[in-house]
This record gives structure tokens, sequence and C-alpha cells, in this order.
């Protein structure tokens, strides 16, 4: 009985040291001392009295890779602006210098493909693509990170605020079966989500008297109605070859009449395309009849210029990434700003599944360096930051339903619904993701142009993933 | 004097039959650096591609299979290589041809020795002074339907909207043209340069023989000229036949692969979509075409200096 009580005096002892070494955060300190029995009152008297000695602690914990330097590669998709803001905070915070290098979707899949491939890492962070997880991750490139994660995460973390969507998304994955999800964490999801939703303008619904859209044949009808006075009736993503174009607007409209994708696994290897589908004929020429009510450059748009003319006053609605066309709620840059309306996509309220994730590279030296800045870039205090000044889409179910920021950005909650339902596409889970998508919109840009039927275009596209799967040894 | 050796021609040969190790060496030393260059930066690189181009990549696995002619097999069988080929065979010659044309005659247009030439010529060359993909993009935004300036100058003359990028039928002209406005300086350049250097007196001759400015130009300049026109154009077919950053630039290969050539399809193989050894395959095939073109054009125009 004394061994028993000394032993737990030992433990209380030790939990304590813990505690004012930093080992313990204040959160499992109070977790191991109510299990060893300490009171509410012993344990508030302890973190009182230890109260500066612990923060002190704690400030020493963060800077334990201070003097590191680390190599951070992320998409040059507003996400760089606030992390570059931040550059200062984490050199004063963590004592870890960054040297950022920002680039677009295309450059970055090459850069980081080159340095997870080479023997030491010219990156020891990566944001990766949701579309290039199966080829990256899938590829045994990324240290897992559960036991960061469980060992170290910072106060406050949260973990759990992640949409477990989006964590079976971007986060974990089972290589070995080359499948999303599993129970090895490789990435963190950051540093923005997103998917699709419909942006509107609320004053020219209001004077034609509509209300937005819930269908694709209300969609059209109101295209053609608000097409007058200078503005468009809506625009759209139809730029040949932009992977956009198909995910944004093709699949929305696709996913949300019922269509479906694929049918087989690629295990199996019956992984069978149905882009020739009544379904995927119909969302093309759903699209092709929109041309009509859009603006005229209209087949040159990328995800760009369909928000930049959406800002500038000169569409009424449009599909669009919520992740981008945040901006049009930006005050100073956008002329719409307080006239903007977001509702979910027609139909269903359907979307693809969108976002990053960002993880540490198997070939970097500075696990523990990266990891902490890592952390830092997807805590909440830096998300709704980013969120707030940038307007990128954040991944936390709290920023998401934040009541500040909704207020000021509206599309934020509606945003954060669509995301939370939001489909992962099926062919995400193979290595041929954008080829297939690229041949898709490319071939679709011909129905677009009047140079062939929807029918048509969905048989050429349909022909070419059949090639590709073929050649992948997904189908036989 | 069978005896009696010259002491200078002894010493030259003295020296010559010293030469073969010593020389060896000073050759090696100085052909060293050139061939090392060359082995790593050409032949190694040469040589390792095209034993990618019978591999297939695994990018998961990050592994390399041996798949013998698997990649020519399935590029010769793929109809989007073929409608490849025929782009690039349309833009290599539209190109050439249109820029081999415009260059020779601003280069008789110019050699008139009119008042104020030498400024516009200086502006005529600006063109090709600029990188292609810079041109690409500034194209793009001259061409964009909703505000670019081509179609503002079209409408302000009572023409509607010209879908320059957007539209299959109208992209490669597009592509075309713009690298034609890039490149007719070079072909100008180099045909007016030997225009200015071709000899009075033929001229002369002719005219005391009663040549008309046309028989002039047909049977005497023309000839003269036709080694820097063959030059030009050879060397701008070779350009054009591997054009990948105006096409990057300004059209990314669409609208539907309307633009695509065989370089940027190599590239987006490799570099896009992982196929490296399929890009390695069509790299080949290039340099195969190219040769071939290259040597026959080489036996049917002669580039060779003309004795006056």
């Amino acid at each position: 009985m004394k061994h028993s009580v000394e032993q737990g005096d030992a433990d209380v002892m030790t939990a304590i040291e813990q505690v004012v070494s930093g080992e313990f955060d204040r959160q499992t300190f109070v977790k191991r001392a109510t299990v060893l029995g300490l009171s509410a009152t012993a344990i508030s008297g302890v973190l009182a009295a230890i109260g500066d000695r612990a923060d002190a602690a704690i400030a020493g914990a963060e800077r334990q890779y201070a003097g590191q330097s680390i190599n951070l590669l992320v998409a040059a998709e507003g996400d760089d602006k606030g992390v570059q803001d931040k550059l200062g905070t984490i050199k004063q915070r963590f004592g870890i210098t960054v040297h950022m290098t920002a680039l677009p979707v295309g450059p970055l899949l090459e850069k980081a493909n080159q340095s997870l491939k080479a023997k030491s890492a010219s990156y020891d962070a990566i944001m990766v693509l949701g579309f290039s997880v199966a080829q990256m991750v899938g590829g045994g490139y990324f240290t897992p990170l559960n036991n960061y994660v469980r060992t170290k995460a910072p106060n406050g973390y949260d973990f759990a605020d992640f949409p477990k969507n989006e964590l079976n998304y971007v986060g974990y994955f089972d290589p070995k079966h080359g499948r999303f999800g599993g129970k090895t964490l490789y990435l963190v999801p950051g540093l923005h989500g997103g998917s699709v939703v419909m942006y509107y303008r609320k004053d020219l619904l209001q004077q034609a008297g509509l209300t937005p859209p819930t269908t694709y044949a209300g969609y059209l009808a109101a295209a053609e109605k608000l097409n007058a006075g200078g503005v468009a009736g809506n625009s759209m993503i139809a730029k040949s070859g932009d992977v956009s174009m198909f995910l944004v607007d093709w699949y929305t409209r696709f996913i949300n009449s019922g269509g479906t994708l694929m049918s087989g696994t690629p295990q199996a290897k019956n992984y069978t395309p149905h882009l020739t589908s009544p379904q995927g004929v119909a969302a093309l020429q759903h699209m092709v009849d929109c041309t009509k009510f859009a603006p005229s450059g209209v087949l040159q748009y990328d995800f760009t210029a369909s928000t930049d003319a959406f800002t500038a006053g000169k569409t009424a609605m449009m599909l669009m990434w919520s992740t981008i066309g945040g901006p049009v709620y930006d005050k100073a840059n956008s002329r719409v700003a307080a006239k903007t309306g977001v509702a979910v996509p027609p139909g269903k309220g359907l979307a693809v599944r969108g976002g990053w994730g960002m993880g540490i590279p198997r070939n970097s030296a500075k696990k523990d360096a990266a990891w902490q800045v890592i952390a830092y870039l997807t805590s909440k205090e830096w998300e709704r930051y980013q969120t707030g000044k940038y307007q990128t889409d954040p991944t936390r179910t709290s920023t998401f339903f934040n009541k500040q920021l909704d207020a000021k950005l509206p599309y934020l909650p509606v945003a954060g619904r669509v995301f939370d339902k939001a489909r992962t596409l099926e062919i995400a889970n193979i290595p041929e993701t954008f080829e297939l998508i690229t041949a898709a919109a490319e071939e679709f840009s011909a129905a677009l142009s009047g140079s062939s039927s929807a029918a048509d275009a969905c048989k050429k596209a349909n022909d070419r993933w059949v090639g590709v799967l073929k050649r992948g040894g997904h189908l036989h | 004097m069978a005896g009696t050796a010259d002491p200078v021609s002894e010493r030259r040969s003295g020296s010559l039959r010293a030469a073969p190790t010593q020389r060896r060496g000073e050759a090696l030393l100085l052909l060293g650096p050139c061939v090392c260059y060359l082995i790593v930066f050409s032949v190694y690189p040469l040589v390792s591609s095209l034993v990618r181009s019978f591999e297939d990549y695994d990018s998961r696995r990050d592994t390399w299979r041996w798949i013998g002619l698997g990649n020519y097999r399935h590029l010769f069988g793929d109809q989007q290589f073929w409608h490849t080929v025929e782009h690039t065979a349309a833009f290599t010659f539209g190109s050439v041809a249109l820029q081999v044309v415009g260059g020779v005659a601003l280069a008789f247009f110019f050699n008139q020795r009119l008042r104020g030439a030498t400024i516009v010529r200086g502006i005529l060359i600006l063109p090709m002074l600029l990188t292609p993909v810079v041109v690409g993009l500034m194209w793009r935004a001259l061409l964009n339907p909703d505000w670019g300036m081509a179609n503002w100058l079209l409408a302000k003359a009572g023409h509607s909207n010209v879908p320059w990028l957007s539209d299959p039928g109208t992209a490669l002209r597009t592509l075309i043209m713009v690298d034609t406005w890039q490149w007719t300086p070079f072909v100008f350049i180099i045909v007016f340069a030997r225009l200015q250097a071709l000899p009075t007196e033929v001229f002369e001759a002719g005219e005391v023989d009663g040549a008309g400015w046309f028989q002039r130009t047909r049977y005497i300049t023309m000839p003269l000229l036709l080694p820097a026109i063959a030059f030009a154009a050879i060397f701008r077919s070779i350009d054009a036949f591997r054009t990948f950053d105006l096409v990057y630039g300004l059209t990314n290969g669409g609208p539907v692969q309307a633009t695509n050539t065989l370089s940027y399809q190599a590239f987006q193989n490799g570099f896009e979509f992982q196929h490296y050894g399929y890009a390695s395959a069509i790299s080949y095939v290039m340099v195969i075409v190219a040769a071939i073109g290259l040597t026959l054009l080489l036996r049917f125009v002669r580039v060779r200096r003309v004795a006056y």
C-alpha cells in the first residue's frame, strides 16, 4: 500500500516535471493529473504555480529547431501570400527560416516530382494537390505523420477539426492498395481546400424577377433572361484542355444529374469510363447551350478569366471553385462585392472535392522542423488569417463556420456545406488523372466551339480514356 | 648532297618524328574538354533517351520496365500522333514559306536605299529579339476575344470578332501568323546582307546586254541569292519543326489539339503525364525526321559559295 502511494506521488511529480519542462502541454497534464487522482483544485494550483515557467518551457519547446532553415514548395494560388506575410512570425516564434517557392499547379507538379525522386530533397515540405495524391503519396515518397500529430502537434491544434472526408482525400492514403483512406496519415489538409459553388448577381436576378436556379434547366433559362444590357447571362471555363473545364463545369453538371463516371476498379482491371452516358452527353450539351449566353471570348476562359469577368460585372452567373471565386467579395478589387450571392450548385448541391495537403518528403533531412512549420501553416490561427485576408477556401470546419469570417465572406458557410459532402473524383486514385482530365477537356472544347456535337465529343473523349486506361493497366 | 642534310629541314623532320607522342598529348589536351563536354551533354543524353524510348516508366514505383518497341508501336498506332505530325508539317511549311517570301520581299524593298530605311530596318528586327514564349503571351493578349487589340480593330472596321485561338480551324493559322511575324526579320536580315554584298559588275553587264529589271532579277539576282535563301529556309525549318515555346505560350496545343506540335506532345507526355519513355520515343522520331529532312534539303538545295 505504502509502495503504491509512493509510486503515485512519484507519478505526480513526474507529471509536474513534464509540464514544467514542456514535455507535457497543459491539456495533457490535466488529463494525466486527473488519471492520477489529483483534485481540480490541486491541478489548478499546480498550473497556477508553474504558469510562467510552463509558458517559457513551451516557448522553449517551440524553438527547439531554431537555427534551421527549410525549403517550402506551395501553390501560387493565393496561399503563398499568407505564407509570405507570416515568414517573419515563423522566424520569430520558431527560429526557423523558411525559403518559399510558389508555383502554378503544372510547374509545381514537375518540381515536386523531381524533388521527391532525388536522393536528397530540394523541398522539406510540399503542398500536394488532391488529384496528384495517388501519384505522389502512392509512390511512397512521403513521411507518415501519425506520430507527429499524436506527439508533436502544438497546443490547441485540434486535428479533429479537419472534415473526415477531406482527411480521407488529402490525408490518409493506402499506398499498398493505391486507395484513398486507410490508417496512415501522409498529408495534413491545407493550405487551402475548395469545392464548387454557384456565384450569381443578386441585383440582376432580382431585377429579372428570378431566384437562384436550383436546376440546370432553370440555370439555362436564367442565363438567357439575364443575357442583356452588356452583361452575359453566364460564364464558364471553356478553354481547351483546361482541367477546370472538366472539373468545375462538366463534372458538376454531370454528378448533379446522377451521372456515374466510372465502373469497375483499377485493381480488377475493369475500370470503365462512362463519358458517353446520357448524363455525360447532357452535361456537355448544357454547357454548349450556355455558351450562347456567355461572353464572346468564353472559349478562351480559364478560371481566372471567368472570375475576372464576373468581378468586373460582365457576367451574371458562374459555377466556380469556391476558393478562386472568393475574391469577388473583396470590396477593394471587385465591382460586384456587395451584389454577389452564392448558392450550392443546381441539382443535388454536389461538386467535386478539391483541395491540397501538406506533407514532408521522405528524403527531407529536416523533418521535425518541417513539421513545425506545417503545423503552424495548417493551424486555425494561420487559416483564419489567410481566409480573411486572401479569401482562399479553408479546410477546417471551424473556419468555414466562423461567425466573424462569415460576416465578411458570406460565401463561406455555403462553400463549407458543399465541401462537407463534396465527392472525390473517381479517377483521382490512379496516376493518369491529369492525362484523362486533359483529354476530356480537349475533346469537349470541340463541342463548345461548334466543330463537333456533344455526343461525338463525349465519344472521342471516352475513346481516349479507354486508351489511357488500357495503357496504364487499369482496363483490359 | 645525299650526305649533307639541310639543318632546318632536319630540325623540321626531327620535330615531326618526335611529334606522334608529343602531339597526341597536345591534341588530347586541346580536344579533351570538348570531347568530354560532348560526351556528357550530348552523347550520354542521346544514348540514355534512346534506351528510355524502349522502356516504360511507372511513376508510383519509380521503376523502368523494358518494353522493346512498345512505345514506338503505340506511337505509330496512335491517331493523335499522326494528327500532330500533320500539324507540325503544316506549321513548318506554312510558316517557313511565308517567312521566306516575306523576308525576300522586304530585302528587295529595303535594297532601294529609301530615306529612313535604317530606322525602319532597326524596328523591323525587334520581334526576333523577343523570347518566343513572351511573344506567345503577348499575342495571346492582343488576340483576346474580349479586350484584345486585334478584334477591337476589326470591330472598328465593321467586322465581327474572329476566334483567333479558340476555333480549331483558325488556331493553327494564327500560330503560323505569329511565328511569321516574329521570324520574317531573320530571313530578311540574311537575304538583305547577301543582297548588299552582290557584285555590281554582273548587273552592269546585264544592263549593257539589255536585260530589264525582271530579267536581271530572274537570271542574276535570284541565282546569286539562292544560297542565302536556302540557308535561311533550312535554319528556319529546323527551328519551326521543333517549335515548342510559342505553342506553350500561345495555345497550349489547343483547341482540341489543333496546334499540338511534336515538341509540345513530347513535353506534355514527359513532364505533365510522366510517360518519359513515350516522350523519348516521340523525340527520337523527331530526330530521325529532322535528320532525313535536312539531308534531303541539303542534297537538293546546295548552300555553297558562288563564283562570279
